[in-house]
């Protein structure tokens, strides 16, 4: 993140009703989840131009999220390549369609809606608006959390971790220097373990989601082994995914100690709302940092992942 | 925490990695056999699985940690140590960097000398470290501590210092331990400047740009072997040996991986020594037409941490339980805890007029009379080899072997068998066998100790919340035991549910249920209609398996699903393990209600490719967790 940025960035909890803004411009994905045009089909009418990032996927309610998009006109973007933007192609799209549609002379409004978005993408979206954005903005994150349907509870074998963009490494920290793993959970049980075997952090603080609906929060502890990774030096970090503001403090709190002594690792599963946040704090503290995806074989979900109705949202506000 | 002290107990974390060796000596429970071959003057390689004490074990060489041991034998092993250890760990972290990029990818190159050089800067430290460590020695330390012990006033720290910058192309403001310690701070924080260059696209590197860092040619050798002779120079100790104690070198690129094995080769330079920690399982392999490879028993000795037989695995299992009951203030035994085992009593014999387990009555007597009466077929055994079950107790313990060998397969085919019949009042029923429900047999002192196959993780995971109801009620119930084992196994296989499918010939099969399989074709031989004295309990990997199998398998291996069995003294299991045998670690036995022993081995392929019907791809809560 730009220095510039870093110093005037001011973190503020959305306004509870998000149609009483206006906006310049908003990202979103068009992908197999039905929730994913939910927020953009929220706020279609208050936004200027929404440019959708779009998987290559037939699965479950693409083909009526592209229908919908190709009906609002929404300027739809393929994705290729985004994690390594290896030719800047990302960077510049993002710097061109920033610069064609805000506000040249007041307060660019943007948002983000990550529900849909891969980490990865998440991390090459926000690197790339911090990179070329420039000041005065408002850039609100925001989230669509899922109505809820029980799990399957299935074990889904790994694919890969790594950093979610190479921006996000973290450093290597000089000899023997102690190591946390901030770990977000979702449902998948064994990926968190599987983390916690591979890094073998001296410490690990699980950070806890804690949704609107019991059943969610039920899930999540079943899934979960009841949070009983059978070792001790795991704490538990509880947070309400419906309060950004609080939980990003949190983080940014919990990170600002990270030094070549004392490195940091965040592995972000879970809501995408933790993902976000945690790209944020990675890429103000970059490269210190390192935000992982720990990814799962890919595969759609057997039913349709619908919004709960409700909107997560908070604001990063610069000059 | 340990009530006493405000530093980390061993049994409060989760890897030694993070602890220095005098926390690391407080608990050490030394496995005799592994540790007494790592103190040996030669090269070593120690093949172990996660969590099977390789940390531990590699660092309790350190003269620090030898220092805060305490232990009967220690002046022993010290006196055995002929050289100075010199721990270098690797680190997760640059696996990570390095699965950014594809081999083919022009920066992998890049991101392999970067790795290279960070790899060599970290051993650089650990040689500094070590030599720090040899001048704390003091005085009134352990005689047996002095041969380690370095002298260094300020003057030979200075040359020392300002000699090894020379050779280690270091820039000190001043000559000393700290100023070098700063300038490979500052080489760590140049690696990271280059990498990020690449990372953030800020500025394209090619391979030739890299010539402008000469320091990132040093290899770890060239590094090693200046220390060597800088140091013993001005030690004036010309044939003073160095081990260099390398940490997990799977973590490491391929390339690194395989020059680091490659080091295990004898060397003319009798001053160094390389004692290196690596998992079972490989895909770096040396060809078997390179002569440069070296052999096990012949350049290195190798070093297995996981124990085939149990007899040594539940020794020092129960070593590692009673420190942990001593730590959590508890000063009674096991089997007081936890109760005898129906699997293996641990009180063979009568004693003080008690009855014997194979007198009438006994535990093993009722054991097998309730299946002679129910299985013809072991009925039938029995006489065919003139046991009489009512003679059983007057024999010797030698002359029992033979029965003795049979009591678990007797209680798994009593238990699951096809004799166990439930009577209904509609008629007879084969009695239900739930995968989740962990029968007692699994109970009890000695099976809980058998369980942990001697893997330090799993005994602490296992035990910890058994010893917190011990705390509690001062005895520990049976179906807590079944409970902790049942979290304990499904922690396990939630892990294991990770590792990517291999393609089959019944497709794609994750590994959880390969093992499965496994599991359900032994099972299948030993309650099968006929007595067996020999079941199927392990297997061979064959010819008939693919590549992706084999990965597979072999990533289970790595994290402690299976445990190679040597066909003879010696023999070991690294990167290579085809045509190799293997058991199923005893942790999942309960799961497959398996006896906790081996018998004679299948044909992998036998196992998986036959026709059968696997109930779903992948496992769900459901299918691991038990719940009553």
């Amino acid at each position: 993140m730009r220095e510039d940025i870093k110093k005037l960035l001011m973190p503020i909890a959305a306004p509870s009703d998000l149609l009483a803004d206006e906006y310049d411009l908003g990202f979103y994905t068009i992908g197999y989840e039905r929730r994913a045009r939910f927020i953009a089909s929220s706020l279609a009418g208050r936004t200027k131009s929404l440019c959708a990032f779009e998987y290559n996927t037939n699965a479950l309610a693409f083909a009526e999220n592209r229908a919908w998009a190709v009906n609002q006109k929404v300027l739809i973007k393929p994705l290729a390549d985004y994690r390594v933007d290896r030719e800047s192609n990302f960077r510049k799209f993002v710097a061109h369609y920033i610069e064609e549609y805000s506000s040249k002379e007041a307060v660019k409004r943007l948002f983000v809606d990550v529900s849909s978005m891969d980490r990865s993408l998440i991390g090459r979206l926000l690197h790339s608006i911090f990179a070329v954005i420039k000041p005065p903005f408002n850039l609100r994150l925001c989230y669509a959390p899922a109505s809820f349907v029980e799990p399957n509870y299935n074990f889904v074998p790994a694919r890969e971790c790594a950093a979610s963009i190479p921006e996000l490494s973290g450093i290597l920290g000089i000899h023997q220097s102690s190591l946390s793993l901030l770990l977000g959970l979702g449902y998948e049980f064994g990926i968190s373990l599987g983390l916690l075997e591979q890094f073998e952090p001296d410490h690990a603080l699980v950070f806890t989601p804690t949704g609107t609906d019991d059943r969610y929060d039920d899930a999540v502890r079943k899934a979960n082994f009841d949070f009983d990774f059978g070792i001790e030096n795991v704490g538990l970090f509880p947070y309400r995914v419906n309060q950004p503001l609080t939980l990003f403090e949190s983080l940014f709190s919990i990170t600002s100690n990270v030094s070549n002594l004392h490195r940091i690792i965040v592995a972000p599963n879970g809501p995408k709302i933790f993902a976000a946040l945690a790209t944020v704090v990675g890429l103000f503290r970059a490269p210190q940092i390192a935000v992982l995806r720990a990814s799962l074989a890919a595969q759609p979900p057997p039913h349709h992942v619908e919004a709960d109705g409700s909107i997560v949202a908070m604001d990063f506000r610069c000059g | 925490m340990s009530a006493s002290d405000s530093t980390p107990a061993l049994f409060d974390t989760y890897n030694a990695r993070f602890l220095d060796p005098r926390t690391i000596a407080r608990s050490f429970i030394v496995p005799h056999a592994a540790f007494t071959l790592l103190c040996k003057n030669e090269n070593s390689l120690v093949i172990g699985p996660r969590g099977s004490g390789k940390t531990t074990l590699m660092k309790m060489l350190r003269p620090s940690a030898l220092r805060a041991w305490q232990h009967e034998s220690k002046a022993e092993y010290i006196k055995s140590l002929l050289f100075h250890a010199v721990y270098v760990a690797s680190d997760s972290g640059w696996s990570s960097r390095l699965a950014l990029v594809k081999p083919d990818h022009p920066e992998y190159k890049i991101f392999e000398i970067l790795q290279d050089a960070t790899f060599v800067t970290y051993s650089m430290m650990s040689m500094l470290e070590a030599v720090s460590e040899a001048s704390s020695i003091e005085d009134e330390d352990d005689e047996a501590l002095q041969k380690f012990r370095i002298r260094l006033n300020n003057n030979k720290e200075g040359e020392l210092s300002s000699e090894l910058a020379k050779r280690w192309q270091l820039d000190l403001e001043f000559s000393s331990f700290r100023a070098m310690q700063f300038a490979l701070d500052d080489r760590i924080g140049l690696i990271d400047h280059i990498y990020f260059q690449i990372a953030s696209l800020e500025k394209r590197v090619n391979l030739a740009e890299l010539e402008k860092f000469p320091f990132l040619s040093i290899g770890l050798v060239a590094a090693i072997k200046s220390f060597v002779t800088t140091v013993n120079e001005l030690c004036e100790d010309a044939d003073r040996i160095w081990a260099f104690c390398i940490d997990e070198v799977e973590i490491l690129h391929p390339t690194l991986e395989l020059s680091l094995l490659k080091s295990l080769r004898s060397t003319k330079d009798q001053r160094i020594r390389f004692k290196i920690s690596a998992s079972p399982f490989s895909r770096t392999q040396f060809t078997q037409a390179d002569s440069t490879a070296p052999m096990g028993g012949h350049d290195f000795t190798p070093i297995t941490l996981t124990y085939a037989r149990k007899h040594e695995s539940v020794r020092f299992s129960r070593q590692m339980l009673e420190a942990l009951l001593r730590e959590a203030g508890l000063l009674t035994s096991p089997h007081r805890l936890f109760g005898s085992s129906r699997f293996e009593p641990s009180r063979p014999q009568s004693r003080g007029g008690k009855k014997g387990p194979y007198a009438k009555g006994g535990q093993r007597y009722s054991a097998l009379k309730g299946l002679e009466k129910d299985d013809p077929t072991f009925a039938d055994y029995l006489r065919r080899r003139k046991i009489d079950l009512e003679n059983v107790d007057s024999k010797t313990e030698d002359a029992r072997a033979e029965i003795r060998k049979l009591i678990q397969i007797a209680e798994i085919r009593r238990e699951f068998g096809v004799t166990n019949i439930l009577q209904t009042p509609g008629g007879s029923i084969a009695r239900y066998r739930s995968r989740k429900r962990i029968g007692d047999l699994y109970t009890g002192a000695e099976s809980l100790l058998t369980i942990c196959d001697g893997n330090p993780r799993w005994l602490i995971g296992l035990m910890r919340p058994l010893i917190d109801e011990a705390k509690r009620r001062h005895r520990v119930s049976r179906s807590a035991q079944a409970r902790s084992i049942s979290t304990a196994i499904a922690r396990f296989l939630s892990l294991l549910t990770t590792i990517p499918f291999p393609h089959t010939s019944q497709g794609e099969l994750p590994i959880t249920k390969i093992i499965d399989q496994i599991g359900e074709f032994f099972f299948a031989d030993i309650t099968n209609r006929d007595f067996k004295t020999e079941p199927f309990l392990s297997f061979v990997i064959d010819k008939h398996l693919n590549e992706r199998e084999l990965d597979a398998i072999g990533a289970a291996l790595n994290q402690g699903a299976f445990v190679f069995i040597p066909s003879q003294e010696n023999e070991h299991c690294t990167g290579d393990i085809r045509d190799k045998r293997f058991r199923v670690s005893y942790l999942l036995c309960p799961r497959y209600k398996l006896p906790l022993m081996y018998g004679q081995p299948a044909a992998l392929s036998r196992i998986l490719h036959r026709r059968t019907s696997v109930s779903s791809i992948q496992y769900t809560l459901n299918d691991l967790l038990y719940t009553e």
